[in-house]
């Protein structure tokens, strides 16, 4: 069965296009932003780079979205590897994205800038970047204090001041996209829950959205609904979480501690809402949640008042604390030119004045929900815009609940259909799947075999800022600011390890 | 100077003088872990939540006396000798200062502020060598950061010991005690007091100069000095930090704000009401610090300086005030 629906954001079936080198390429490299203005100069966007193998043969694979129309194409070239040429020399997007394609295969792109092994840490040890008087490196990690993900921080520094930083991650990979091979829908299912632990409901949304596309189906309204109200709540405790601990990098001790709070009750809401805390079983390929959302209602927007109010107290309180501001002032701060040439996405590109946002794009139907892009209005990137953007995204994401629980709980029992038969067997296609998560731009690429997952591709937001987060940290700052900036980019680890 | 103290003290024997001075290290090492177990029960409190017990601290200190010590390969010797001097030296300087009697015990004059405030210096320099000669790079972070903090520390305290003995014309404890009651609730006396809070929080690591409760090792000052170490010596490190706050919390109460309700007889019945006294006075100086650390953020590690400066400013104006007779 195929539905066509207007003001559609998943277009069915993209085509998947072969192409040479040069044309997939020049595709490729079209989706870089321009540098010298804040708004995109193409409306497309790159949402995935990897590499697909078909019956042995490896083939790079790009997905590019289009912001103005919402549709996704899907590009490949067979992958000769003797004559690959590396594009990250013209742009730095590519950097990482490169380098994983290369240590799957085991051959290096000619003219790769920083050629390194990335998946496996286990055989590469970074080497210090600075040398001469003074010049100290400082390993940090991967095992780190507090409960936190593994990581490896190599600084190199001169006395407080960080002059070079390499972050190494890929610790926790454990090559989930592989994993999914030959298995059905459903049990991809699960491992999409699996691949981040708190952006949950926006990995497996993009994936079942994917997956729908493939199999040439298009969610009905108040699925989308659903599930877009779920990964808003999942935004919500990260937010939460994200402010908490900037609060506490700062020495702001009330303010962690309530914060943490809020976010207890965000998870506590999730687990009411669900049955479990971190939305696992919420979202899945064709199905609604068992959620009465009648019922749910008034408890679900008094817990929502509740958490909102304080919130809001303490944000308030550390806006007007000027110890808290002064240490987020220009600390961590990302260079505009940064954002196009390094596809930066989420928060991050948003704090330096970038209208990005995969709602914006891909849901456009969420205007009406209450949706606006938050843009830090300093726009200066650093540690202070990243923070107000959460706040602000808080408050947006807390309208927008408002109305979809609304929405779903005024649906009529009758409306809220059954799932049509999709013949499983029979299903085949490509799918893209792009969501907003709480970090950003979240894109799946799906491709059904006869009702099993034939290849899988998962970019999840962190993975395009993590090259970005060594650059911000050396960029004039001090040791003592790492938690400080650390915390302001709060970047998932296990989502772009994978 | 001596004579005039002794005009002042009652007839004590010396016998007399070596329990009671018994009593004030008592009070200093077994008070001081309850300091540190209600200030972090109250800062909890504060946070909303309900906190450790306030004798947490002395559990703590059980469980490392109880555990093996690691060693670092190539510790040198001055890696072992560290905790037992950062231990030491605020039980040497509480028998120079009035802990809870208001007339001199027979170690009074064995020196005055400034040799008090170099022996807690040497216990935190022996600290400071002791953790770079372990293995951790965290240690020597630790250390020059705390270096920096000292340094930034040092003008402070050098004005107020200069305001101070312009003001007592003189710098034993006990005769700036009464020197300093006498100058009752004047501007000078309270930017004094200001001025010895600030260095006070920032010698014990607190909160606008550094997290005590932190768990980041990138940003810590005074904690990741003890990274290295491990069981008993990490205990009397963390005792004695307790111990350090207990000495310049003395220091505070006892000498630059008033000596009140310090024991007048000889007996033990008046030294334990003067202990409970000094204990009252040691909760609003918890109350005072809590409410800091739960007020305001960690400044940046720069900022320390200005911090300091403030302080140094508030002395120096105190310094005077005090010369020209407010």
């Amino acid at each position: 069965m195929r539905v066509m629906q207007r003001e559609t954001s998943d277009p069915l079936d993209p085509s998947l296009l072969h192409l040479d080198f040069a044309t997939f390429a020049r595709r490729v490299l079209a989706a870089r932003g321009n540098p010298a203005s804040a708004g995109p100069a193409s409306d497309e966007q790159l949402l995935f780079f990897g590499v697909w193998e078909s019956e042995g043969t490896p083939n790079l694979m790009a997905s590019i979205g289009n912001t103005a129309t919402g549709q996704s194409s899907l590009y490949t070239t067979p992958l000769d590897v003797r004559s690959w040429r590396s594009l990250a020399g013209e742009w730095p997007a590519l950097l990482w994205p490169e380098l994983e394609v290369a240590d799957r295969l085991g051959v290096l792109p000619a003219g790769h800038p920083d050629p390194h092994p990335l998946l496996h840490p286990e055989r590469h040890t970074l080497q210090s970047r600075v040398t001469g008087a003074g010049a100290f490196p400082l390993p940090l990690g991967p095992v780190r204090a507090d409960v936190t993900e593994s990581g490896f921080f190599l600084f190199d520094t001169i006395g407080e001041q960080i002059m070079h930083m390499q972050p190494q991650l890929y610790y926790k990979h454990r090559d989930v996209e592989r994993l999914a091979v030959g298995r059905s829908m459903d049990d991809v299912t699960l491992l999409a829950e699996r691949i981040s632990g708190v952006t949950t409901a926006a990995h497996t949304a993009a994936y079942a959205s994917a997956v729908e596309q493939a199999c040439g189906w298009m969610a009905p309204e108040p699925l989308r609904y659903e599930r877009q109200l779920f990964m808003e709540l999942e935004r919500l405790y990260n937010h939460a979480h994200d402010i908490g601990q900037l609060a506490s990098a700062a020495g702001m001790t009330v303010a962690h501690a309530q914060l943490t709070r809020v976010k207890e009750d965000c998870l506590r809401m999730a687990a009411r809402l669900t049955g479990s805390r971190y939305l696992r079983t919420a979202v899945s390929p064709f199905r609604f949640a068992p959620v009465d959302w009648p019922d749910v209602r008034t408890w679900l927007l008094e817990a929502l008042a509740r958490v909102d109010a304080r919130l809001q107290q303490f944000v308030s309180l550390l806006r007007r604390t000027p110890t808290f501001v002064d240490r987020l002032v220009g600390t961590g701060t990302v260079e505009r030119t940064w954002v196009p040439a390094y596809g930066l996405v989420g928060p991050t590109a948003r704090a330096c004045g970038f209208r990005t946002d995969a709602r914006l794009a891909y849901a456009p139907w969420t205007a009406h929900a209450g949706f606006s892009v938050a843009v830090a209005p300093r726009a200066q990137g650093d540690a202070l815009d990243r923070f107000l953007v959460r706040v602000e995204e808080w408050r947006v994401s807390v309208d927008m609940i408002r109305w979809l629980v609304s929405q779903l709980a005024s649906t009529r029992p009758t409306d809220r259909w059954t799932p049509p038969e999709v013949n499983a067997d029979e299903a085949r296609g490509w799918g893209v799947g792009t969501v907003e998560g709480p970090r950003g731009r979240i894109s799946h690429v799906v491709c059904v075999e006869r009702g099993r997952i034939g290849f899988w591709g998962v970019r999840s937001a962190s993975s395009w800022i993590w090259p970005v987060f060594g650059l911000a940290t050396a960029n004039g700052n001090i040791q003592t600011d790492f938690p400080v900036m650390d915390a302001s980019f709060g970047l998932s680890y296990a989502g772009t390890d994978r | 100077m001596n004579a005039r103290a002794r005009e002042g003290g009652s007839a004590v024997t010396v016998g007399q003088a070596v329990w009671m001075q018994g009593m004030q290290l008592a009070f200093v090492l077994l008070v001081s872990p309850l300091v540190k177990g209600i200030l972090n029960r109250w800062k909890e409190f504060v946070q909303g939540k309900r906190g450790p017990s306030i004798f947490q601290t002395y559990r703590d200190l059980r469980k490392w006396f109880h555990k093996e010590t690691v060693r670092p390969d190539g510790a040198g010797r001055m890696y072992r000798v560290a905790p037992y001097l950062y231990f030491a030296a605020p039980l040497v300087v509480a028998m120079l200062i009035p802990v809870l009697t208001s007339y001199p015990l027979f170690m009074a004059f064995a020196g005055d502020m400034m040799a008090g405030g170099f022996i807690l210096g040497l216990g935190t320099y022996a600290l400071l060598v002791g953790a770079t000669a372990g293995a951790s790079p965290y240690g020597g972070i630790g250390s020059t950061r705390a270096r920096f903090v000292s340094m930034c520390v040092e003008p402070a305290l050098m004005v107020v010991l200069f305001a101070v003995s312009f003001a007592a014309h003189a710098t034993i404890p006990f005769i700036v005690g009464g020197a300093m009651q006498r100058l009752g609730w004047s501007p000078a006396h309270v930017l004094l007091i200001a001025a010895f809070f600030a260095i006070l929080l920032a010698e014990t690591g607190r909160i606008p100069v550094d997290n005590p409760s932190s768990h980041r090792e990138f940003s810590m000052i005074d904690h990741n000095r003890t990274y290295d170490y491990s069981g008993p010596h990490l205990a009397l490190i963390e005792w004695g930090g307790c111990m350090k706050l207990v000495v310049l919390g003395v220091i505070l109460l006892n000498v630059i704000v008033s000596p009140w309700g310090l024991a007048r007889g000889v007996s033990v019945l008046a030294l334990l009401a003067s202990a409970v006294r000094v204990f009252v006075k040691f909760l609003a100086l918890l109350a005072a610090i809590v409410w800091v650390e739960s007020s305001v953020g960690k400044l940046r590690l720069l900022r320390i300086a200005e911090f300091m400066a403030a302080s140094t400013a508030a002395a120096l104006v105190a310094v005077m005030l005090v010369a020209i007779g407010v």
